[in-house]
């Protein structure tokens, strides 16, 4: 009986649904518990590193003839839909003014200067201290600060990363950046630190606090300067992983290493040397809106980003290379050191308030994170395309207002950085355009299928002929009957004597016979609209 | 097998009241596991015998290090220059136990810990070091000095010298474990140490 069943939903498979194209994922089920599930930092580093977890792409001898696996939660026309726990549109989906971009995740809750902040919570040991803090209104804050090496790079990289994120469709922390002194900190009833002498935790008192002199740098006014990181409401439930699901989310449905969303973050990654980019820096929350509670995933800790990393200034491997890579570590080791990649022969920027960027020789397709990631790994031409029309839907305005919030002293810096990620948002749009007919915006008017070349767009190339071939389309059994005689833009004659609800198909292509655009359009009435969007390389 | 001559104040020990000054230029990038920069020291030391009134003596410590950075400081030549001078008063000696040494995982490596010991020390260390992977750098390093009863006789003639081979694992830079082996007209030798040499 099930299989009949079975068979009976087979055989009313259509490719495209009433519904169709999604533009939000329906509303998450609600789920009322779900377990906190910690995920330790070295056991993903190595089981990226030595392992290969997910489901992955055909690699190799396995490669031959097999079918790559598509990106999924996305749309018939390849979109990502909006979807409150992982993924909103925003830039490249829609306008977004200069004062929405500089927004971000929201200005309207800074710590307030009106009391004293009470510490709560507090990392004293390491390389940069950090504390959890509530102001006079209750609300909770991490502050982080910049390592003494370099004043203004990690605070810069957490506010404007957070920023950037956000206008990409991410949900991200508040990051506020804040100037305070010693006396604004007020020390919190049980407050433990690790004390790094006898390796035990132990009270901690206002000498740790003070310590924060020499730690931290001040400015002439004696300020220290940090980013008050928001608290976001909800219960944490530990870090999502770069594949696979949560066991006990049932509405995390698809493996990460497949979503759009997650691949695509590879060229945003790239794009803002977001080389940190692991799943220790990730967050799960079980949050309550709008009656229903559910897992949200965040993208957390900015920090390392640009040139930063963290702690420390990033170095040439940073964004070049992984932790571990047999080949060039065994041809380094087996040579002594002269061989060397090509990395290491590059030349980089240092500056103090940015720590060591590179942009004269960033390769996109050659940019890595700090080890493996799943996701980046399962990336197809389609997610790189997807998520370079959004990097390059920043304007030099839009990129030059957002650095102008990380408030860096030296106002080189600032338009150093600037420089950076504008030339480095061009090569992501050289680079990834490049892999597919990067046809956008398909609308039909006056009878003509209208579309934008995203390569002529932006001045990657000057002009280019297409061909356009018609069929219409049988939305049941999936097969495309040619139009004779039907060519270019315009819409076959036919088209307009078609039944409302059935479905016709314009095949692009330009030079290059592999990379092909399929639209498909429905009749919807006496008009046609696109819902499906396929693409070939 | 050891006289008092060969080894002053091997038959009684004795308290010492130290004092001295130091200068030091530390322009290292990172101490711990440095990758350009310099270190420069001079130390003088006064080492007063409180109790035997044997081993009256002064000791001026040198010592320089320089980092040659190439290929993003993924390559290092790094060198370590050091001498250490006795002066003791006239009829005083410079205790054994507190003589300067050669040999070991700081100084010729292919030679074994506390292998040569005298009054006044001389020795160098040329290091060439390469990144194999994030967490291992290698080195191939060597070493030559020579110890020396009498301040006259420091110079570059007859040093001992030993050569190896050094694996440094470092987190962000830090060598927390170094594993070097070194070679000598003695033998080879392996050092398995907590901390960078130099």
């Amino acid at each position: 009986m099930l299989l009949a069943l079975h068979l009976a939903v087979l055989g009313s498979a259509e490719k495209f649904y009433a519904d169709d194209p999604l533009e939000r994922i329906p509303a998450p089920l609600p789920v009322k518990k779900l377990e906190t599930r910690k995920l330790n930092d070295v056991y993903d580093l190595f089981e990226n590193t030595f392992a290969e977890p997910g489901d992955r792409q055909p690699k190799g001898k396995k490669a031959r003839g097999a079918k790559l696996i598509p990106a999924q939660a996305v749309n018939t026309l390849g979109e990502v839909p909006d979807d409150p726990a992982w993924f909103t549109n925003r830039i490249g989906s829609r306008p977004m003014s200069i004062e929405e971009l500089v927004r971000g995740p929201g200005t309207d809750k800074p710590p307030s200067m009106d009391g004293p902040w009470q510490i709560v919570g507090a990392k004293t040991s390491g390389v940069t201290p950090g504390f959890r803090i509530k102001d006079s209104t209750g609300e909770l804050y991490l502050l982080k600060f910049d390592p003494l090496t370099n004043p203004e790079m990690s605070t810069a990289s957490d506010v404007i990363g957070a920023k950037f994120f956000h206008a990409l469709g991410y949900n991200a922390p508040q990051n506020y950046l804040v100037h305070f002194k010693l006396d604004q900190l007020a020390m919190g009833k049980v407050v433990t630190v690790f004390d790094a002498a006898s390796g035990r935790d132990r009270a901690m008192t206002r000498e740790d606090l003070i310590l924060l002199r020499e730690k931290v740098a001040q400015d002439e006014q004696g300020r220290f300067r940090a980013v008050a990181s928001r608290f976001l409401s909800g219960k944490f439930l530990g870090e999502f992983r770069y594949y696979g699901t949560r066991a006990d989310d049932f509405n995390d449905i698809v493996d990460h290493e497949q979503r759009r969303d997650l691949r695509g973050l590879f060229v945003f990654s790239a794009w803002l040397n977001h080389n940190d980019s692991r799943a220790i820096n990730n967050m799960d929350l079980l949050v309550e809106e709008n009656g229903v509670s559910f897992a949200k995933h965040y993208l957390i800790d900015f920090g390392a980003m640009f040139g930063s990393a963290s702690v420390i200034s990033n170095t040439a491997r940073d964004g070049n290379a992984y932790f571990w890579e047999l080949k060039p570590a065994l041809a380094q080791i087996a040579t002594l050191g002269i061989w060397s990649p090509r990395w290491m022969r590059d030349s980089y920027i240092k500056h103090p308030a940015l720590g060591m960027i590179e942009y004269p020789s960033f390769e996109p397709e050659q940019w890595k994170p700090n080890y493996p990631n799943p996701a980046f790994q399962n990336r197809l031409p389609t997610d790189e395309f997807w998520a370079a029309k959004r990097v390059m839907a920043f304007s030099d305005e839009a990129i030059t207002a957002i650095v102008k919030e990380a408030k860096v002293t030296d106002k080189y810096a600032e338009d150093l950085l600037t420089d950076y990620l504008i030339k480095r948002r061009d090569k992501i749009g050289e680079a990834y355009f490049a892999k597919v007919l990067p046809l956008d915006e398909f609308k039909v008017s006056e009878g003509r299928l209208n579309f934008e070349d995203l390569q002529i767009k932006y001045g990657l190339v000057d002009n280019r002929d297409y061909q356009v071939e018609w069929s219409s389309f049988d939305n049941s059994s999936e097969e495309h009957t040619p139009i004779a005689g039907a060519a270019g833009p315009r819409l076959p004659d036919s088209a307009s004597s078609a039944a409302s609800g059935s479905f016709i198909a314009a095949k692009i292509r330009a030079e290059d016979e592999n990379k092909t655009v399929l639209v498909y359009l429905r009749k919807d009435g006496s008009d046609f609209k696109v819902v499906g969007i396929e693409r070939t390389w | 097998m050891f006289s008092s001559r060969l080894t002053p104040g091997v038959d009684d020990q004795t308290d010492y009241l130290r004092g001295g000054f130091f200068a030091q230029f530390d322009y290292r990038d990172n101490p711990l596991g440095p990758r350009s920069g310099g270190n420069y020291v001079a130390e003088f030391t006064y080492y007063d015998d409180r109790d035997l009134s044997l081993h009256d003596f002064k000791r001026l410590h040198l010592e320089a290090q320089q980092y040659f950075p190439f290929l993003n400081k993924r390559r290092v030549i790094a060198l370590r220059t050091m001498a250490v001078l006795s002066y003791a008063n006239p009829g005083q000696t410079v205790p054994f136990y507190i003589q300067p040494v050669l040999g070991g995982s700081e100084s010729l490596r292919g030679f074994r810990a506390y292998r040569f010991y005298d009054n006044n020390l001389i020795m160098a260390t040329a290091e060439y070091r390469w990144e194999a992977f994030t967490g291992l750098d290698m080195a191939l390093f060597f070493d030559a000095g020579k110890v020396v009863p009498r301040r006259s006789q420091v110079n570059f003639h007859d040093l001992e010298g030993s050569a190896g081979v050094g694996f440094r694992f470092n987190v962000t830079n830090s060598v927390f474990l170094r594993i070097d082996v070194g070679l000598s007209h003695e033998g080879p030798k392996m050092w398995l140490k907590f901390e960078n040499v130099f």
